[in-house]
């Protein structure tokens, strides 16, 4: 009796594990968030793409996959005639979430967070299409190499960083800043700054010139996603901030406009973009 | 001599009046009587000047009179319309004094002289205890009084003996008893007859009520589908034939055994031969003071009265113009970070190094300085709005200017069209430009259909408008990404952080501009809320007021628009604030309104900045959260 009990039970682990396996390796994926279409290809799971969302450009692959949409605008009915068995879309999208998961399609929702949820994400994201190992190398990857700016960085003096990520062109208006929390002011700080505005628990937050003038920045790290923006532009735009005299980071000469959509995309690339940011705040250290 | 040779006239496809004949002597008093759409509107219009026929034309004393000034002609020639509607609360003696209005140089205010008249025409119309009502509180027959009154305050001094200065002098009514008890009726028939007899005033009278016409004129006039049926002596003309062949009714006409004068007894159609006995009343009662010859003159406190209210103009012009200016000096030491004056004004550090003096002279006071030229222009063209179109609910935004604006921004915003070229001037100016440019298209929506400027067209096309751009607009954003989605958005909710005086230099021209000719505009605009046909009556050039109005409040909400985005309800409360401290006369409410407009948005503006600082929180939202309440509460009022 034990022995055919043990046989059932052995049976019956062995076919939930592989029910689990198999629901775990999706064929036919559709992402819609950038960081995470980036993830995907980064783990390896690339081939399984076949759609993807209208911000998307990272790797140059997903240019030869269909668009289905985006944050706002995510189109279902293309997403369903491309019979995905995953979607991975904004955790803010509860509606779709609920439409997919009626049509009996996964769904893997992204939630926006600081460093450690980003890391969590990416790989419970490599875990959910079966590729645990890829995304347990890609996270291990990116934290040593985040752990090894904050040693090359250690012991030196910590600059005060205002970290801008939106702004109107030309002009000092309608600035968004990072506060203390998400993955942004956790780079920074792993690149060996210190976000002035650190005490405002919020991701983004709008500033007046005033609050700039009074937090006296060192340096100002500005990131910009398009990284076809002509040198003309660039040193025009570096050029608005002289309008604050006073801020010594315009004084030291160290606002720093860097380029790229590593820096707003919460993917595989954040040890890229915290490097990036270190080289500019610690020039000494990064030759 | 009034005379009318061969008028034609019509809207559009259908012709009104098909060659008219008129001769009205000095001194006359004709009636025009006739049916419904007979034309009897449109001819005291073609003989008033307000509408100019297709053919034909009108001659006062022998000129021409659409070659005359329409002052010249306002101060001979006035018309009392079938209603007068007001859309802000002017006091009666306001209204009267605005029929002054071509007898005053551009910037000239009333005289002791002209409350003397127009006192004596309220006495005349039996309307002197009303002097002091709001003239919308009033009733129907009241206003028909007081707008008499008004007409009458336009003529030149009466001349030392009657038609001495050999010029005619006219008073047009259209339907003049139509809201009039009977007892008001008589004593309106009494006083247009004292008027025609003593002051040798010509009196052309409109009217479908066929005994006062009997009672009243000496000459008669049937119109019937804009032709003359038959014209005469009064006791002539109205026989059962002419009524018969004018209105298809069937009537007797008596003679009245006392006042011998006609007396109409219209019948039902089928009981033509029963008679009716009628009574009507004698011609003996007549209002208390309502006499012209009789009325007392007031020089003696008319020039107190008149040295008092232009005290009040100083007054509210200073008292608001401070408010402005000492919002403007208090705001910039106001804020999040505290700094210290002697270190701001102190020249031995230099400015690079003067956190105090930056935030001072950078974060501060260029946003004090946008505030108070960004709230004094919403307030102001606010006002000129809603005179201009007599529509106390409009903004500044009502007619496109703001989507306009937005959309150009927005444009700017999401495709980075030529930023380096004009640099942190790249998206004001393109607002500005689409500001300009949905003014155009409303501009020429509004004048496209007739010679004038329909503001029901303008009402409508800048509504129109409004959502067509903003229908753009979110077609431009679901395009954007949702960085420069977050960016425009933000633009539209409006930041006074200019971040510098380059942005108020250049807002500086198109605004002085538009004050230029608000100043100008002031007076126009109260005749203008009289309705357009009373104002141009008084003389008023009505179609190039319009104009002025619209376009220059349109420069003025452009500018402010582009400096700090489409700040909302700044332009609709502080008219109606002001109007709730300084009464209706726009050349208080102007002032006040650039003034307290100033003042709010300067305060609003210190809110933003400070209330969570380090963040911005948008001016729009603050002006928006105070405005909406009040808006509602002036909506719930006006039921």
């Amino acid at each position: 009796m034990s022995a055919q009990r043990a046989t059932v039970v052995t049976l019956f682990v062995v076919f939930v594990v592989a029910s689990v396996g198999a629901q775990e390796r999706s064929d036919r994926i559709v992402s819609i968030v950038p960081a995470l279409t980036e993830a995907l290809f980064a783990v390896g799971a690339g081939a399984q793409v076949v759609g993807v969302g209208t911000f998307d450009t990272t790797p140059p692959e997903v240019a030869s996959r269909p668009r289905v949409g985006g944050l706002l605008d995510p189109d279902l009915e293309r997403i369903f005639a491309l019979r995905p068995d995953l979607v991975v879309l904004y955790g803010s999208q509860t509606d779709q979430r609920s439409q997919l998961v009626r049509a009996g399609i996964d769904v893997f929702p992204y939630a926006h967070g600081g460093l450690t949820e980003t890391l969590a994400t990416l790989r419970g994201l490599a875990e959910r299409v079966g590729r645990s190992r890829a995304g347990d190398t890609l996270v291990r990857n990116l934290e040593f190499r985040l752990t090894m700016l904050r040693q090359q960085t250690a012991g030196r003096p910590r600059p005060r960083v205002l970290l801008v990520f939106g702004r109107e062109p030309g002009s000092l208006r309608n600035i968004y800043a990072s506060g203390g929390t998400g993955f942004l002011h956790d780079l920074l700080e792993a690149a060996g700054g210190r976000n002035v505005f650190a005490n405002v628990a919020r991701e983004s937050v709008q500033l007046t010139s005033e609050a700039i003038l009074a937090a006296a920045p060192e340096v100002i790290l500005e990131l910009t996603y398009d990284d076809r923006m002509t040198t003309a532009t660039q040193a025009s735009e570096v050029a608005v901030w002289t309008r604050l005299p006073s801020v010594p980071a315009v004084r030291g000469r160290r606002v720093y406009l860097l380029l790229g959509n590593h820096f707003v995309q919460p993917g595989p690339r954040i040890a890229d973009a915290a490097v990036e940011m270190a080289r500019a705040l610690h020039p000494d250290v990064f030759q | 001599m009034l005379r009318a040779d061969r008028l034609v006239f019509d809207y559009g496809q259908q012709a009104v009046l098909r060659g008219v004949d008129l001769r009205v002597p000095s001194g006359g008093l004709l009636g025009i009587l006739g049916p419904n759409g007979s034309g009897k509107t449109t001819l005291l219009k073609l003989l008033a000047g307000l509408l100019t026929p297709a053919r034909g034309h009108v001659s006062l004393d022998g000129v021409d009179v659409a070659g005359m000034a329409r002052t010249a002609l306002a101060r001979r020639l006035a018309v009392v319309p079938q209603e007068a509607e007001l859309a802000f609360d002017y006091s009666v003696l306001e209204v009267v004094l605005m029929g002054r209005y071509p007898h005053l140089q551009v910037f000239e205010e009333e005289g002791p002289g002209d409350l003397v008249i127009a006192r004596e025409m309220l006495a005349a119309t039996g309307t002197a205890f009303l002097e002091s009502r709001t003239f919308r509180a009033l009733s129907g027959g009241e206003k028909q009084r007081v707008t008499m009154a008004s007409a009458l305050a336009q003529f030149d001094p009466e001349p030392t003996s009657a038609g001495a200065s050999g010029l005619t002098r006219v008073l047009l009514l259209d339907e003049p008893t139509s809201s009039l008890d009977l007892r008001y009726q008589l004593a309106t028939a009494d006083l247009l007859t004292q008027l025609n007899h003593i002051q040798n005033t010509t009196v052309v009278v409109s009217t479908h009520d066929l005994n006062f016409a009997a009672r009243l004129c000496r000459e008669l006039v049937l119109l019937r589908d804009g032709c003359i049926v038959a014209a005469g002596q009064t006791d002539d003309v109205l026989t059962s034939d002419v009524i018969e062949a004018v209105y298809g009714v069937s009537a007797e006409v008596h003679r009245h055994p006392l006042t011998g004068r006609r007396i109409v007894v219209p019948l039902a159609q089928r009981a033509r031969a029963r008679s009716v006995p009628v009574v009507v009343p004698g011609g003996e009662d007549v209002l208390p003071g309502a006499s012209v010859a009789s009325t007392e003159r007031l020089s003696g406190s008319g020039s107190d009265v008149t040295t008092a209210r232009r005290h009040r103009v100083w007054l509210v012009r200073v008292g608001f113009g401070m408010m402005a200016v000492f919002a403007c000096l208090v705001a910039p030491l106001v804020g999040p970070t505290t700094i210290s004056l002697s270190r701001v004004f102190d020249t031995s550090i230099p400015f690079a190094d003067n956190v105090d003096a930056q935030i001072f002279f950078i974060a501060r006071l260029p946003r004090a300085l946008a505030g108070a030229l960004v709230g004094a222009s919403l307030g102001a063209a606010g006002t000129v709005l809603q005179a201009l179109l007599r529509n106390p609910l409009a903004t500044p935004f009502t007619l496109g200017v703001s989507a306009g604006a937005s959309l150009g921004a927005m444009l700017v915003i999401t495709l980075g069209l030529p930023v380096g070229l004009l640099g942190g001037l790249a998206v004001p100016a393109a607002s500005f430009a689409g500001a300009g440019g949905a003014v155009a298209v409303v501009y020429a929506l509004a004048t496209i259909r007739r010679q004038g400027l329909s503001t029901l067209i303008l009402l409508l096309a800048g509504v129109t408008l409004n959502s067509l751009f903003s229908a753009i607009i979110l077609f431009v954003q679901y395009l954007a990404d949702p960085a420069q989605t977050l960016q425009s958005v933000r633009w539209v909710m409006g930041n006074l952080d200019v971040g510098g005086y380059g942005p108020l230099m250049w807002a500086l021209a198109p605004v002085t501009f538009a004050f230029a000719v608000f100043i100008r505009l002031a007076r126009p605009l109260n005749l203008l809320t009289l309705g357009t046909d009373s104002a141009a009556a008084r003389g008023l050039d009505v179609l190039r007021t319009q104009r002025l109005a619209f376009l220059s409040s349109s420069l003025a909400t452009g500018a402010a628009v582009a400096v700090g985005g489409p700040i909302g309800f700044v332009g609709i409360i502080i008219p109606h604030m002001v109007r709730l401290l300084v009464g209706a006369d726009h050349r208080l409410v102007l002032p006040a309104s650039a003034g307290a407009g100033a003042a709010f948005l300067v305060c609003c503006d210190v809110g933003a900045r400070t209330l969570l600082s380090p963040m911005e929180l948008p001016v729009g939202v603050i002006t928006a959260m105070l405005g909406g309440p009040f808006f509602l509460w002036l909506l719930v009022r006006h039921r």
